[in-house]
């Protein structure tokens, strides 16, 4: 590299690594998705699986978690958009999470009739909801810049 | 300089040196960023690196972070708001620049 740049290559060498960079921290946007539609498996087979399903859901998604912990620690690249949303997408990920617990344990009866699956399936969407709305924000972010 | 008006006076010197430019631009397209990776990104070696981001890092630019996970140290960079604004009216200078050479 040279020891002067003219504004033209400035500009360029901006682009380009900024553009780089930009890319190497697009991983959270296909994670968050991955939890989020994960999720949506795991409370889809916890409320209306027998037991063998919901067995290996259970250790599934165990497993899915130490994978993410080690995932989102090797990563190199936080990007800004993700730095801001990942409070808010936690704790409303937490907050479903806790309300599809409630509703597995105390509401859905064991021989469920159509308007509890139906119920059940909305239950999983809406905990899976807050990771897949993150996924998209960032995803429209990377498009948009 | 004394009157001048030219756009390239208004070139922040801490920014405008090829390594410090490279560093900047690659802070400025993340929240943070691993000192190895920034180091991969813009082809440095690590004695090189560290330098600069010790220049950029007295003048207010750059923030570093160092995390130790059991015996492993992580080095985390970043922008500082004062570095961001830096690096915004640097751009601004050099679009000036730019399109006054291109419309003259």
């Amino acid at each position: 590299m040279n020891d002067r740049l003219s504004a033209e290559e400035a500009l360029r060498e901006i682009d380009q690594i900024g553009g780089s960079v930009r890319r190497s921290g697009r991983w959270a946007g296909r994670w968050m998705f991955a939890l989020g539609f994960g999720a949506v498996v795991y409370w889809l087979a916890i409320l209306l699986g027998g037991e063998t399903l919901r067995g290996i859901a259970g250790w599934g998604w165990m497993l899915f978690v130490a994978g993410s912990m080690v995932y989102v620690f090797r990563q190199r690249v936080f990007s800004r958009a993700i730095w801001r949303l990942q409070w808010p997408i936690a704790a409303g990920f937490l907050l479903t999470s806790a309300a599809a617990t409630l509703f597995a344990v105390f509401l859905m009866p064991d021989e469920p009739g159509p308007q509890w699956v139906a119920l059940a399936v909305l239950t999983a969407v809406v905990a899976g909801a807050p990771p897949i709305w993150g996924g998209w924000v960032l995803r429209h972010r990377e498009v948009t810049g | 300089m004394r009157g001048a008006t030219h756009p390239r006076h208004d070139l922040d010197e801490v920014i405008h040196a090829p390594v410090r430019l490279s560093i900047m631009a690659a802070l400025s397209g993340a929240e943070r960023i691993d000192f190895r990776f920034l180091r991969d990104t813009i082809e440095v070696s690590d004695s090189l690196l560290s330098k600069h981001i010790v220049t950029l890092e007295n003048a207010g630019y750059v923030n570093v972070d160092k995390a130790f996970v059991g015996k492993r140290a992580k080095t985390w960079l970043s922008l500082t708001e004062q570095g961001r604004a830096a690096f915004a009216r640097y751009t601004d200078v050099l679009r000036q620049i730019t399109e006054g050479a291109t419309r003259a």
